[in-house]
């Protein structure tokens, strides 16, 4: 049999500008993708917003409270008794849970340190 | 009457051009030696055009990785350089994956855990023009507002009118400064991706 010619043209050329159409119809979308990555660590701190200020008159006394902040969820609170001597030299320094019995001396700082708990 | 003539020769007219494309659509090739016709000449007109060429330079994109320690003191800056390979305009887009550098750790009242940093884009073409944009990266996230969200397009994307080939002084810069923010950044460790893609402008 004898193959016809221009229809097997006909299709090809179909194709082809079927092909040219797509090319030219296809919405232009981004031609590469790159990525950097950014990380950044925090440590675990707390520190003084606010330190405890006590005002004494003969009158009254004020105190404004002191405010601790912590980053983290689960901060440690170590309150201390510091007892001072005349000369103002360090006598003992102990934890205020435990000195409920202890004689205080006249010159007695209460310290409280808040820490994270790692 | 002089109505059914005019129809009658426009159906007439009609059959005539039908009739002769019947008859070039019939001329058929045959195979030497088997008839007088052995080729048919076809004209097929193609028209296309192609859109100009646009990505990074070899060793040109934007890459590798900033990891900043107490970034919440100390705030950071890195610049990415960048060289673009586009022969046209072009666009730039960054897209955030978190919208910020995020914290995996549940937060809580009064702590956050998404730390702000602000990206800045600047892009130089080859003929001394340049495009320069900076968003924080809260809006770079999914549906952000800012000029250079999303994923690059013909529409989507910071324009670089000028073509760009060489290496002009791009660059991604990522920075913050110390944070400021009303609560507490929660301990831990942070992260995010930036997605930069680059596409033709016409």
């Amino acid at each position: 049999m004898m193959a016809p010619t221009i229809l097997i043209s006909n299709r090809i050329a179909r194709a082809a500008l079927v092909l040219a159409g797509m090319a030219c119809a296809a919405p232009a979308m981004a031609d590469e993708v790159n990525q950097i990555a950014i990380y950044g660590e925090v440590a675990p701190r707390c520190w003084v917003a606010h330190p405890m200020k006590v005002t004494a008159t003969n009158a009254t006394v004020q105190v404004t409270p002191a405010r601790a902040i912590c980053n983290q969820a689960r901060p440690v609170l170590l309150t201390e008794v510091r007892m001072i001597d005349s000369d103002g030299a360090l006598i003992r320094r102990v934890p205020a849970a435990a000195d409920q019995a202890t004689s205080l001396s006249t010159r007695t700082a209460l310290e409280i340190v808040v820490t994270p708990q790692l | 009457m002089g109505f059914l003539r005019v129809l009658f020769l426009l159906a007439l007219a009609v059959i005539s051009v039908i009739a002769s494309q019947h008859a070039h659509a019939q001329v058929t090739a045959y195979a030497v030696g088997q008839g007088a016709v052995n080729s048919v000449e076809v004209g097929v007109e193609v028209r296309a055009s192609v859109l100009g060429r646009c990505g990074f330079a070899t060793g040109g994109a934007p890459t590798g990785t900033i990891d900043q320690a107490d970034f919440d003191q100390s705030g950071f800056t890195k610049d990415f350089a960048i060289q673009l390979n586009c022969t046209g305009a072009s666009r730039i887009a960054i897209s955030s994956a978190n919208g910020g550098m995020a914290n995996a750790v549940t937060g809580g009242t009064g702590y956050q855990t998404k730390a702000p940093y602000n990206v800045a884009l600047y892009v130089a073409a080859d003929n001394g023009t340049n495009a320069s944009a900076t968003c924080a990266a809260a809006t770079l996230a999914a549906g952000g507002s800012c000029t250079f969200a999303g994923t690059a397009s013909t529409a989507t994307g910071l324009r670089l009118s000028g073509a760009s080939t060489k290496a002009n002084g791009s660059y991604l810069r990522v920075s913050a400064p110390a944070y400021t923010g009303t609560d507490t950044l929660a301990a831990g460790r942070y992260t995010d991706t930036l997605s930069i893609t680059v596409s033709v402008s016409p």
